[in-house]
């Protein structure tokens, strides 16, 4: 159905790499850098549900929401495939401008720009930013495509089903040591409209969603040392939601306030690794739906392979109607190995259980293998 | 090789005669460019190399400079930072492609390292000790 536009995207990349190519060439004057990162991945599932989904032909295994990165039971690249492209322009210490662009094979590699921002230094501690942005919503979301900077193939998605990733606004930026502790803080305010929600639409509606999120205002604080941090964050914003084309278009949601708070704590000790993170959304007005979500992993590194063990929890309380409530864990057992400084080989197997109280994917186990890059 | 190995036996000729530690035991050290007038405590130092911090107190935004590769860069990774080189590299892709540092730059040499520090007013960089000299100053970091 989207074959059609194939050929943009691959043109797209084309100017990409002669756009790179033209600024690496340009990039020795000190006011350049350009750095990139790509995840080749496969996989397939090995048991599930056998069913229709919204024309999906299942055993299925949903390994990345927002992207619509589904497994099936034959191999495929697409679910885990990406790579992504940044280049910074720094004309003095001051100001900064970032540009930043992906692709995901689920999506067809379709450069999609998720970043495209200045930043101004305002004094030793606070940064202005304003335009473009990946949302700090999760630990993992404003890098959640660019898997070498974490253990597993993808972040668990139990809690990485979100829909709206990128933002335009503005945040102030605020950094800090005091003493061994380094103090990050983020707020943020801006505004993002998906005509055609790929995740609303092709896992949850089976149909076009146009989605909206206005007023959003959101902060974060994190703490870290050398050995760890801790991440406090809060979002509110208001959700407009329009289901279908043409006539049969109808309104979904309208002005929907949603509330969104969350901790993430990471620990490295010596040679044990920790991963968490839980969150709470509500949407507080009636009918009121709230998500609890939370993933819990740990992991020992042996030199260069770092075998985890992660579990992750989705969990619906929809007080109108019970029936619709979406819950579901997965079991992660990841194994990680850096066998290159930049280059790193993953192997991970999901099980998946679904106790949604309607007719979700079903349970599913799935395998993947990938390669992690950055340069 | 026989340069080294030469030091290496100077070094331990005058540790037994001196009975001191010191200058001879060559180890990775944070060098500056003079011109910068922080005196950052030994932390707010490992923060800026952590890319949890961005400048170091009186001096604004600084620069990284790091060898590409070799034994000065592990020994100061693993011994000074805490952590392997594989982990490191993971730290700085995760604040490089959220825009939350900038990459550290990275030389090829230390000769050319000490030289980017030397011109560079905001430059932090690492050296051995042994190849420090007045182009450059000293920041603690213990």
């Amino acid at each position: 159905m989207r074959r059609a536009s194939q050929g943009l995207p691959a043109l797209a990349w084309v100017l990409v790499g002669m756009t790179l190519a033209g600024a690496s060439a340009a990039a020795r004057a000190d006011d350049w850098s350009v750095s990139g990162f790509a995840t080749l991945g496969v996989g397939k599932t090995v048991s599930g549900v056998k069913q229709d989904y919204f024309g999906f032909k299942c055993p299925c295994y949903i390994a990345n929401y927002p992207d619509v990165g589904v497994f099936r039971d034959s191999f495929s690249l697409k679910p885990d495939t990406r790579a992504g492209v940044q280049l910074i322009y720094r004309p003095n210490d001051t100001i900064s401008f970032t540009g930043q662009l992906t692709g995901h094979a689920a999506n067809d590699m379709k450069p999609t720009m998720d970043w495209a921002y200045a930043s101004w230094n305002l004094s030793e501690s606070l940064t202005l930013q304003a335009g473009r942005k990946r949302l700090p919503l999760f630990g993992y979301s404003d890098f959640f495509h660019v898997g070498y900077a974490y253990p597993w193939i993808r972040p668990p998605g139990d809690l990485y089903g979100w829909q709206i990733v990128a933002y335009n606004g503005a945040n102030l930026q605020y950094r800090r040591s005091i003493g061994s502790i380094s103090v990050s803080a983020n707020v943020w305010a801006g505004s993002e409209s998906d005509k055609d929600n790929r995740m609303l639409g092709q896992i949850y509606y089976g149909d076009k969603v146009d989605e909206k999120w206005k007023g959003i205002f959101g902060g974060f604080v994190e703490l870290s040392n050398d050995w760890g941090s801790l991440r406090l964050v809060a979002m509110t914003s208001k959700v407009d939601r329009f289901l279908g084309t043409g006539a049969a278009r109808s309104v979904n949601k309208d002005g929907v306030k949603q509330n969104f708070y969350g901790i993430t704590g990471n620990v490295d000790y010596g040679n044990f690794v920790l991963r968490s993170e839980i969150n709470r959304f509500v949407r507080p007005d009636a009918p009121k739906d709230i998500y609890n979500v939370f993933f819990l992993g740990g992991g020992y590194r042996f030199g260069d392979w770092l075998p985890m063990l992660t579990y992750s929890r989705f969990s619906e309380d929809f007080k109108d109607d019970p029936t619709a409530n979406e819950k579901h864990n997965t079991w992660i057992a990841t194994l990680r190995w850096d066998f290159r400084p930049d280059t790193a080989l993953k192997l991970q197997y999901d099980v998946f259980k679904d106790k949604s109280a309607f007719n979700f994917m079903g349970n599913a186990k799935a395998i993947a293998i990938s390669l992690d890059h950055v340069f | 090789m026989h340069t080294q190995s030469n030091t290496r036996l100077l070094c331990s000729a005058l540790l037994i005669a001196w009975a001191a530690i010191g200058p001879c035991r060559a180890e990775p050290v944070v060098v500056v460019n003079p011109a910068l007038a922080s005196k950052p405590s030994a932390d707010e130092v490992k923060a800026v190399f952590l890319g949890q911090a961005t400048t170091l107190p009186g001096s604004g935004a600084v620069q990284l400079g790091l060898p590409k590769e070799g034994k000065l860069r592990e020994d100061f990774v693993i011994g000074y930072v805490g952590k392997n080189e594989k982990q490191y590299k993971a730290i700085w892709t995760q604040l490089i492609f959220t825009g939350r540092a900038q990459a550290p730059k990275q030389f090829e040499s230390e000769d050319e390292l000490k030289k980017w520090v030397a011109s560079t007013p905001n430059g932090v960089g690492i050296l051995d000790s042994s190849k420090v000299d007045a182009s450059v100053k000293v920041l603690p970091t213990k």
